[in-house]
C-alpha cells in the first residue's frame, strides 16, 4: 500500500461535489458521445415502430436476436452493483469505498435500459399498455405463473426496486451534505430529499446495519435474477439450451461482465471527474484480483457446458455445438469470445504491474465486455436458428442496422444516465470517503508505516 | 468523576505475547498425554478394520457393482468431507480473511487424508462398471475411466500434501529451534535449513499462492471426473452439467462443517480456547450458511429444469434422486424420497433456519451443532446419490426403465466406514504431534497486525491489513 | 415536566470533541443527556455517547411475511381461477410458486428494511435538520448537542467553551 496523503473534509467536499455545483467543460463534453449514440437509437426505434418488425433480421424460428442478447447482457452488467457493493460490504473490504455508489447506480440504469428491450421488441409497444390497463379480469385470464416469462418480470422488478431503495437510502447523508452546502431552491430540494438527516450516532449505526442487512437481502435476489433469465432458455427443450448449468453459468458470466464494466467506469470516473485522490491504483489492483477468480470460475462453468454437450452424443445437441465451433460466423465469434473474455485479459491481470496500470485495465475491461456480449450471442442464436427438426423451418439470422443502432444506443443511454446522475449527487459517496479517512490509523512496524483501520473503540475504564 | 486526562486512559495489552505462543503452541499443544496416546493407538487399530471390510466385500465378488453401493456411499462421503477442508483454508487465505489464521493449520492438516482416499479408491476403480454402452465424458476411450480418474486423484492428493509441506516449513523450523527429542530431530530434517530471511518468506508466499490455486483447480476437476464417472454414467438418461459443481460445493460445505466441529473439540479437549475464539466460529458459521444456501441453489438448478420440461428420461432421474416411485401412493414409503428428505433437511433447511439468526451465528455452540447437522445431511446426500445410482444394473438406454431396489448396507460397509474414519483420525493426530494444531508463524504474524491506540474518550483497536 | 431545550457545541476535531464530552461528564451530564452530530460515521462510542437498541429486524421480518403471503395468495388464486394444465405441470405448481414466493418475500423484506431504517432513524423530520444545527458539521466539524432544562444550558455552554469549542449554537426562543 502506498503512502496516501490525508485529505481534509473540506477538500473532500470540494473535490467530490464540484460536478453538482458547477458544470465544467470536461463534464459537458463527456455528454456528447452518449447523446450521439442515443440519437441513433431513437431514430432506429422510430423507424421500427413506423415500419414494423420486418426492419429487423428476425424471422421464424429465430424470433430472439440482438434485442434479447442485449437484454441479457445489460441484466448481466447490472449484477456488478450487487457484487461490488453487497459482497464487499459483507466482507468489510476497505477498497469498496469509492465504487459502491457508482456500481449500485449502474445496476439501476442497466436494469432500466434492459427493461426497454422487451418493450422495443414488441414492435407495437403501446399494445402492452392496452392489454394491461385496464386489466381484463372478466374473462379470468391470468398470467401463467408457471412460466419463466412471468418469473422474469417479478425477479427484475424485485431487483430494480431493491437497488433503487439501496441507492436512495445510502444517499441520504450525501443529500444532507449538499443541503448544508447549498442556498436557495437547491437547498429546499435537497432538504426534502435528506428527510431531516442530522448525523446522530443512531442514524449512522442504522446506516451501517442497513448496509449489511440490505446486502444480505439483495444477494439472494442477485443470484435469482440472472438464474431466472437463464431459465428462459434452459427450461425449454431446445437442444443445447436445455442444460442444467445455465443458471450459475449466466450468473457468473454476469458478474464477470459487470465487474469489468465497473473497472471501465472507475477509469472513466477518475478521468472525467478528476478523482485521483479517491480512486487509486490499489482499487484497480483489487478489482483485477477479484476478476481473475471470477473469470476462472466462468471458464469452469463454460467448460462444464462444453464438455457435457458431448456427453450423451445426442445428434441435435452435437449439431448445434458443431455450428458454434466450426461454422461461420459462429466459429469466429467463439474464438473472439474466448480470447477477449479470458485468454488475453487474465494472463495480463496476473501481473501486478498490469493491474496497477489504469489505461491497460481500462482497455482489457472493454475487451472482456466485447467477449461477454458475444458469449450471449454464442449461446442464443445458433440454437434457436435450428430449434426445430424440420429443415424448412431453419433460418439464418442476420442482424440489421436498426438492431445494431439500438444496441449501441443502449450503451449511450447508460452512460448518459450516469452523467446526469453525477450532476445531481456525488458519484463517490462523500460520507464513505470521509469515514475511510477517520477510521484510518497509520501504524509503524519497524521502519515501515502501514495503513490500519480502526475496528472498534472502547471507553476508558476510568470513565 | 475523573478529569479525563489522556494519560489516565488504561490501554489493555495484546491478546498473546511471543513467549505465550512458543509455550502454548510448541510445547503444550504438542505434548502427548495419556488421552492422546490412547486416541492414537485406538484409531490406529480401528484403521485396520477398513482393510478387513474391503477383504470381506471382495470375497462377495467384484463383478456386481450393485453390491458395492454402500462402499461407494462411504468412500465418496469421506472423500468429499476430507478433501474439502483444505479448500476452506486455502479459499479464505486468498480472500485475505485475517480471522482464519488460527484455524488454517487444523484445516490444512486434513490434506494428510489424501493417501487414505487414494488407497480406498482402488476398489472403486476395480468394481465400477466399464463405460461401454453408457454415456460418459470419455467418448469410449479404452483407458477411461480408471486412467484419467487415478491421475486426477493423484494430482489432488499430491498438491494437497505439497501445500501442507510448504505451509509447515516455518513451523518445522520453530520446532527445530524450541522442541526436543525425536520430533525435534525429524522437524530439523524437514525444515531444510529454513532461516526466515525475507527472500525465503517471499518465495514461501508465492509457493502457497501457486499451490493453492493448483489445489482449487485440481479439486474442481477431480470432483468433475469422479462424480460423472461414478454416479452420472451409471444412470441412463441423466445428463446434468451442474452435478459436478454440486458435488464440489457440497464437499466444501461438509468440509467447513467438519472443520467447525474440529475447532470445537480442539477448544474443549485441546485447551486451545485462546486461538479458537468467537471470531473464528462466527466467520465459519457465515461460510457454512452461504454454502448451505449453495447446496439448495445447485440442487434446484437441476431440479427446476427436469421438473419443468417433463422429458421422460429426466422424470426417471427425479424419481431416482428426489421423489421416489410415483406409483407408490404413500410418499413416506418411498426410500428415495426419505433419503432426499434427510439430505435436504439436514444440509439446507435446518442449517438455514438456525444460521439465519445473527445471534446464533455469533456463538460457539450453535455453529458446532449446525456442523454436526450438516455432516449428517452430507451422509444422507451421498447415500441418495450413490446408493441409488450404484444399484442400477441397466446399461444404456434413453432413460431408466425402472427404479432399482437398493441393497442395504452390511457388516463390511460398517467396517470400511470405521476403518476410513479411523485412518484419517490416526494420521491427523500423528502429524499433530509433530507440528501442533495451530500455525506458529501465522499466529506470530497476526500479532503484528493488531494495535491498541488512545482514541476519542478511550482507545481504539486498530487492525493492519497487509498486502 | 419542564421544557427541555437544545444547545449545540461545535468542535473542530476529534480531540477537542472528546474533551468536550469529558467536560460535560465532569459537569454532571450523563450520556443520555447529550448526542453527537457528525458528517460521517465515527467508531461507536467514540465520544461516550449511548445509542438505544433498535428494532429494525421487526420491519424486515414483517415485510418478509407480508411478501410471502401476497405471493402465495396471488399464485394460488390465479392458478386455481384459471386451471389450465400447461406442459403437463400440475394446477398448483409448487416449484413455480416457490420461485415467486422467494422473490416477493425478499422484495417486501427489503421494502420493510428501508421503511424501518427511515423510521428508526427518526426520519423524516418536518423541521429538516432543525434549528439547533451547524452546516459545518458536514465539513468535518463534530457537534455535541445537549438536551436539558433551561437553567442548565449555561453549564453546558461553559463546558463547551472550556473544552475549546469553535462555536456554541442555542435554540432561539
Amino acid at each position: 500500500m502506498q503512502d496516501r496523503p490525508r485529505l481534509t473534509q473540506t477538500q473532500v467536499n470540494e473535490e467530490l461535489l464540484w460536478p453538482v455545483f458547477s458544470f465544467k467543460r470536461r463534464h459537458a463534453l463527456a455528454f456528447i458521445p452518449p447523446l450521439i449514440l442515443l440519437m441513433g437509437g431513437v431514430i432506429a426505434v422510430t423507424i421500427l415502430i413506423y415500419q414494423g418488425l420486418w426492419v429487423t433480421g428476425l424471422q421464424r424460428p429465430a424470433f430472439w436476436g440482438f434485442f434479447i442478447v442485449n437484454f441479457v447482457f445489460w441484466i448481466g452488467v447490472s449484477h456488478a452493483g450487487t457484487m461490488i457493493s453487497s459482497i464487499l460490504r459483507l466482507t468489510q473490504a476497505e477498497w469498496k469505498r469509492p465504487i459502491t455508489r457508482a456500481a449500485e447506480v449502474m445496476t439501476v440504469f442497466a436494469l432500466i435500459t434492459s427493461l426497454l428491450h422487451p418493450v422495443i421488441h414488441a414492435g407495437r409497444p403501446w399494445r402492452i399498455i392496452y392489454w394491461l390497463l385496464p386489466y381484463d379480469f372478466a374473462r379470468g385470464v391470468w398470467p401463467d405463473v408457471r412460466s419463466p416469462l412471468v418469473w422474469d418480470p417479478i425477479a427484475i422488478t424485485t431487483y430494480l426496486t431493491g437497488s433503487i431503495l439501496f441507492v436512495f437510502t445510502a444517499l441520504i447523508p450525501d443529500f444532507a451534505l449538499i443541503r448544508d452546502q447549498s442556498t436557495g431552491m437547491r437547498k429546499k430540494i435537497y432538504s426534502s430529499l435528506a428527510l431531516g438527516w442530522r448525523g446522530t450516532p443512531r442514524q449512522w449505526k442504522l446506516q451501517g446495519i442497513f448496509g449489511i442487512l440490505m446486502s444480505a437481502l439483495i444477494l439472494p435476489v442477485f443470484v435469482s435474477v440472472h438464474s431466472i433469465v437463464s431459465w428462459d432458455f434452459a427450461v425449454s427443450v431446445v437442444p443445447a439450451w436445455h442444460v442444467t448449468v445455465y443458471a450459475p453459468y449466466f450468473v457468473i458470466g454476469a458478474v464477470h461482465s459487470g465487474v469489468s464494466m465497473v473497472l471501465t467506469l472507475m477509469a472513466l470516473m477518475r478521468w472525467i471527474f478528476k478523482l485521483e485522490n479517491y480512486i487509486w491504483e490499489d482499487h484497480f489492483d483489487a478489482v483485477g484480483r477479484l476478476l481473475i477468480f471470477i473469470a476462472t470460475l466462468w471458464l469452469f462453468f463454460f467448460f462444464l457446458d462444453f464438455a457435457f454437450s458431448f456427453y450423451t452424443r445426442e445428434e441435435q445437441e452435437l449439431a448445434v455445438m458443431q455450428r458454434r465451433l466450426f461454422e461461420w460466423p459462429f466459429n469466429a465469434i467463439t474464438v473472439i469470445m474466448i480470447m477477449t473474455s479470458y485468454v488475453i485479459p487474465i494472463p495480463l491481470w496476473l501481473s501486478k504491474r498490469v493491474r496497477r496500470n489504469i489505461p491497460l485495465m481500462f482497455w482489457t475491461s472493454i475487451l472482456v465486455n466485447i467477449g461477454m456480449w458475444l458469449e450471449r450471442y454464442f449461446l442464443i442464436i445458433p440454437a434457436i436458428e435450428r430449434k426445430n427438426e424440420l429443415t424448412f423451418l431453419w433460418s439464418n439470422y442476420v442482424p440489421s442496422l436498426i438492431e445494431s443502432l439500438v444496441v449501441l444506443a443502449s450503451f449511450g443511454m447508460v452512460a448518459l444516465l450516469l452523467l446526469l446522475f453525477a450532476k445531481v449527487v456525488p458519484l463517490v459517496p462523500a460520507w464513505e470517503a470521509k469515514e475511510g479517512i477517520v477510521f484510518r490509523e497509520d501504524v509503524q512496524i519497524g521502519e515501515v508505516i502501514v495503513p490500519g483501520i480502526i475496528k472498534e473503540t472502547e471507553e476508558d475504564k476510568a470513565w | 468523576m475523573q478529569n479525563g486526562d489522556q494519560e489516565a486512559v488504561v490501554i489493555p495489552g495484546p491478546p498473546a505475547t511471543h513467549e505465550d505462543i512458543t509455550e502454548e503452541l510448541i510445547h503444550v499443544s504438542r505434548q502427548t498425554g495419556s488421552r492422546m496416546k490412547k486416541a492414537i493407538i485406538l484409531s490406529g487399530i480401528l484403521s485396520l478394520f477398513g482393510f478387513i471390510g474391503i477383504a470381506m466385500q471382495m470375497a462377495n465378488g467384484i463383478d456386481d457393482h450393485t453390491k458395492w453401493n454402500f462402499y461407494a456411499v462411504i468412500y465418496f462421503y469421506i472423500f468429499s468431507v476430507t478433501m474439502g477442508i483444505p479448500m476452506a483454508g486455502i479459499g479464505l487465505r486468498f480472500a485475505r480473511a485475517q480471522w482464519r489464521r488460527p484455524t488454517s493449520r487444523s484445516a490444512e492438516l486434513f490434506a494428510i487424508a489424501g493417501p487414505v482416499n487414494l488407497i480406498f479408491f482402488i476398489p472403486i476403480l476395480m468394481v465400477a462398471p466399464p463405460i461401454e454402452g453408457r454415456n460418459s465424458l470419455w467418448m469410449d476411450w479404452a483407458l477411461a475411466p480408471w486412467f484419467p480418474d487415478i491421475i486426477m486423484m493423484l494430482l489432488l492428493v499430491l498438491t494437497g500434501l505439497a501445500f501442507l509441506y510448504v505451509s509447515l516449513l516455518p513451523d518445522f523450523a520453530a520446532v527445530r529451534d524450541h522442541g526436543s527429542g525425536f520430533t525435534q530431530r525429524l522437524a530439523s530434517r524437514l525444515s531444510r535449513g529454513w532461516s526466515g530471511s525475507p527472500k525465503e518468506w517471499s518465495l514461501h508466499k508465492s509457493a502457497l499462492g501457486i499451490l493453492g490455486a493448483f489445489y482449487i483447480t485440481a479439486y474442481a476437476m477431480t470432483h468433475l471426473v469422479l462424480s460423472s464417472d461414478f454416479a452420472m454414467t451409471l444412470v441412463p438418461g441423466w445428463k446434468d452439467p451442474i452435478f459436478p459443481a454440486f458435488h464440489a460445493i457440497t464437499g466444501l460445505q461438509m468440509g467447513a462443517a467438519l472443520l467447525i466441529v474440529t475447532m470445537y473439540l480442539l477448544r474443549r479437549l485441546g485447551g486451545l480456547g485462546r486461538y479458537f475464539e468467537l471470531e473464528q466460529f462466527w466467520g465459519y458459521s457465515r461460510l457454512l450458511l452461504a454454502l448451505s444456501l449453495f447446496w439448495f441453489y445447485f440442487w434446484w438448478c437441476a431440479f427446476i429444469l427436469f421438473w419443468y420440461a417433463r422429458l421422460p428420461h429426466e422424470q426417471g432421474v427425479i424419481a431416482l434422486f428426489v421423489s421416489g416411485d410415483f406409483a407408490v401412493e404413500n410418499i413416506l414409503a418411498r426410500p428415495q424420497f426419505l433419503m432426499f428428505a434427510g439430505a435436504i433437511s439436514f444440509s439446507f433447511i435446518l442449517p438455514f433456519l438456525i444460521l439465519m439468526w445473527n445471534i446464533l451465528r455469533r456463538s460457539i455452540v450453535w455453529p458446532t451443532v449446525v456442523g454436526l447437522i450438516v455432516l449428517i445431511g452430507g451422509f444422507f446426500d451421498r447415500m441418495r446419490l450413490y446408493a441409488n445410482s450404484w444399484s442400477i444394473d441397466q446399461v444404456g438406454g434413453h432413460g431408466l426403465d425402472h427404479l432399482p431396489t437398493v441393497n442395504a448396507p452390511g457388516l463390511p460397509d460398517l467396517l470400511v466406514f470405521i476403518g476410513m474414519v479411523s485412518s484419517v483420525l490416526f494420521l491427523y493426530l500423528l502429524i499433530s504431534r509433530l507440528v501442533g494444531f495451530v500455525s506458529v508463524w501465522e499466529t506470530r504474524e497476526a500479532l503484528l497486525l493488531r494495535f491498541i491506540k488512545p482514541w476519542g474518550v478511550g482507545y481504539a483497536h486498530v487492525v493492519v491489513k497487509p498486502e | 415536566m419542564p421544557d427541555n431545550k437544545d444547545i449545540l457545541g461545535v468542535f473542530g476535531d476529534t480531540e477537542t470533541a472528546a474533551e468536550g464530552a469529558r467536560k460535560l461528564r465532569g459537569a454532571g451530564f450523563t450520556n443520555e443527556d447529550y448526542d453527537v452530530l457528525t458528517g460521517n460515521p465515527y467508531p461507536e462510542g467514540a465520544f461516550g455517547e449511548h445509542v438505544k437498541p433498535n428494532r429494525l429486524f421487526v420491519f424486515s421480518l414483517g415485510g418478509a411475511f407480508i411478501g410471502f403471503a401476497i405471493a402465495f395468495l396471488f399464485t394460488a388464486a390465479t392458478q386455481t381461477a384459471w386451471p389450465l394444465v400447461t406442459g403437463g405441470k400440475p394446477i398448483l405448481a409448487v416449484p413455480a410458486m416457490m420461485i415467486i414466493a422467494y422473490e416477493m418475500t425478499l422484495l417486501f423484506a427489503m421494502i420493510g428494511t428501508v421503511v424501518g431504517v427511515v423510521f428508526e432513524s427518526r426520519l423524516p423530520r418536518s423541521s429538516g435538520a432543525g434549528p439547533v444545527y451547524d452546516t459545518r458539521i458536514t465539513s468535518g466539524y463534530i457537534g455535541l448537542i445537549v438536551t436539558t432544562t433551561e437553567d442548565r444550558l449555561s453549564t453546558a455552554e461553559a463546558a463547551f467553551k472550556e473544552a475549546g469549542a469553535a462555536d456554541v449554537v442555542r435554540e432561539s426562543s
